[in-house]
């Protein structure tokens, strides 16, 4: 049983004759613990895609399941917790709250929820992503490698059923989004995580279990084992 | 498999059949040789790839230098690169200490050596690179043969694959699957980079020790 599933996923934005097909009728499944990359170019619906499966947006047509949830019928409040306890996100431009430490932006999604912290998993994933140093910092102090570690490192805290990433190296030059890159491959595989990110790379695409290319709002190509 | 066996079968058939010269028995021996011994290395490999991926081996990395694993597994690369005149340049670089199991990084980085000396010409060079990163140590290997296309660069780690521009070279698609297994069990992994016709870059990386 795929922990994420969709089928038949259409969105369309606007009206006839001016009618976008951002996505055409896409089916989607993917297995517990696996890392799947979808790869296109600008405009192929690869965000779209993206944001139906975390739950940030409704489809047009189609059924999304995840972890046995079933969006389509959501309202937006059942999504918004949804989101929080199930999805993982990292974004291409880390979005950490200014306000707060690295320590204080990694454990916000747990807090939100009124849930108590599992102090050890926290320090182990804060230990794995070598942010041992930076505990207290803010983040503006950070270089955009270092944030973005802070971002997976949050994305990872809620212990989520997908972690969903969008352009993660896209704001980093080559050498670090090579080191993060690793660093997302080797997290989702010690914490056994799933993971589904976007991009427009093929050499960052590269390190997935399977790549699937769209385009125009529909699936062109799966690469398989 | 096939290809070794099939080989080996013809020539001991021939063999026996005799009614061959010499120089024809002196030939078909030494090829079944190096059929025997091609087979020798898949077998080899097969086994190591079950028993990484079962567990029945576990890896034990340990703080070691890099310097002498790019050392050693540029030697077990030596001769097979001098036959074809091509030369292994290192770039000078401070040596440093990852988490690795050298014996297995070691061949790891064989396999995409022999890669490199495999896919390319008479002549050219192979250059290797140590760039130290926030959390890993990147070792680059870089030829300047046929390349890889950008819609390979995913599958060619993947069991038996084999390159489509490659299907004219000997090979069992082994080679890289079981180096990219050994990086990973190191908690490190391996990327590609390429030109079609001017170069391919395989990246090794291996975790730093933690400070």
């Amino acid at each position: 049983m795929p922990i994420l599933q969709a089928k038949g996923l259409k969105k369309y934005y606007g009206k006839e004759p001016n009618l976008v097909y951002a996505l055409n009728g896409v089916d989607v499944a993917v297995e517990q613990g696996e890392f799947v990359a979808v790869v296109g170019m600008s405009g192929s619906g690869k965000s779209t895609l993206l944001h139906m499966l975390g739950g940030l947006d409704q489809p047009t047509a189609g059924e999304i399941i995840v972890d046995g949830h079933n969006l389509a019928n959501m309202s937006d409040e059942q999504l918004t917790i949804f989101r929080r306890r199930n999805v993982g996100f990292v974004f291409q431009n880390y979005n950490l709250v200014p306000i707060l430490s690295v320590y204080e932006n990694i454990v916000l999604p747990i807090e939100l929820d009124g849930n108590a912290i599992d102090k050890p998993f926290v320090d182990e994933i804060i230990g794995t992503l070598g942010l041992e140093q930076k505990r207290n910092s803010m983040p503006n102090m950070l270089s955009g490698g270092q944030q973005q570690r802070v971002a997976i490192a949050r994305a990872l805290a809620t212990k989520p059923s997908i972690l969903l990433a969008d352009e993660p190296t896209g704001n980093l030059d080559s050498k670090t989004s090579q080191d993060v890159l690793g660093i997302l491959k080797m997290t989702s595989t010690k914490f056994h995580q799933t993971m589904m990110m976007i991009t427009h790379n093929e050499q960052i695409a590269q390190l997935a279990d399977r790549v699937i290319h769209i385009e125009d709002g529909k699936i062109v190509r799966e690469g398989r084992d | 498999m096939k290809t070794p066996l099939s080989g080996i079968t013809m020539y001991t058939d021939l063999l026996w059949e005799g009614n061959i010269t010499a120089s024809e028995q002196q030939e078909f021996l030494s090829r079944m040789k190096t059929e025997t011994e091609k087979l020798q290395w898949m077998m080899d490999c097969l086994i190591k790839i079950s028993r990484l991926e079962v567990g029945a081996i576990e890896l034990s990395p340990v703080p070691a230098g890099i310097k002498q694993t790019i050392s050693d597994s540029i030697s077990s690369v030596y001769s097979a690169a001098s036959k074809k005149d091509i030369s292994i340049k290192t770039a000078d670089f401070k040596d440093i200490s990852v988490l690795q199991d050298r014996k297995w990084t070691c061949e790891a980085m064989t396999n995409i050596l022999e890669n490199a000396v495999k896919y390319s010409k008479l002549n050219q060079e192979i250059d290797i690179a140590v760039d130290l990163l926030p959390l890993y140590t990147k070792i680059s290997i870089t030829d300047h043969g046929i390349g890889i296309p950008p819609d390979e660069w995913n599958l060619i780690f993947k069991r038996f694959y084999r390159g489509r521009n490659v299907k004219n070279v000997e090979g069992a698609g082994l080679g890289l699957y079981l180096a990219s297994l050994i990086l990973q069990k190191q908690g490190g992994y391996i990327l590609v980079d390429s030109k079609v016709g001017h170069y391919t870059t395989f990246s090794m990386f291996l975790q730093n020790c933690k400070k």
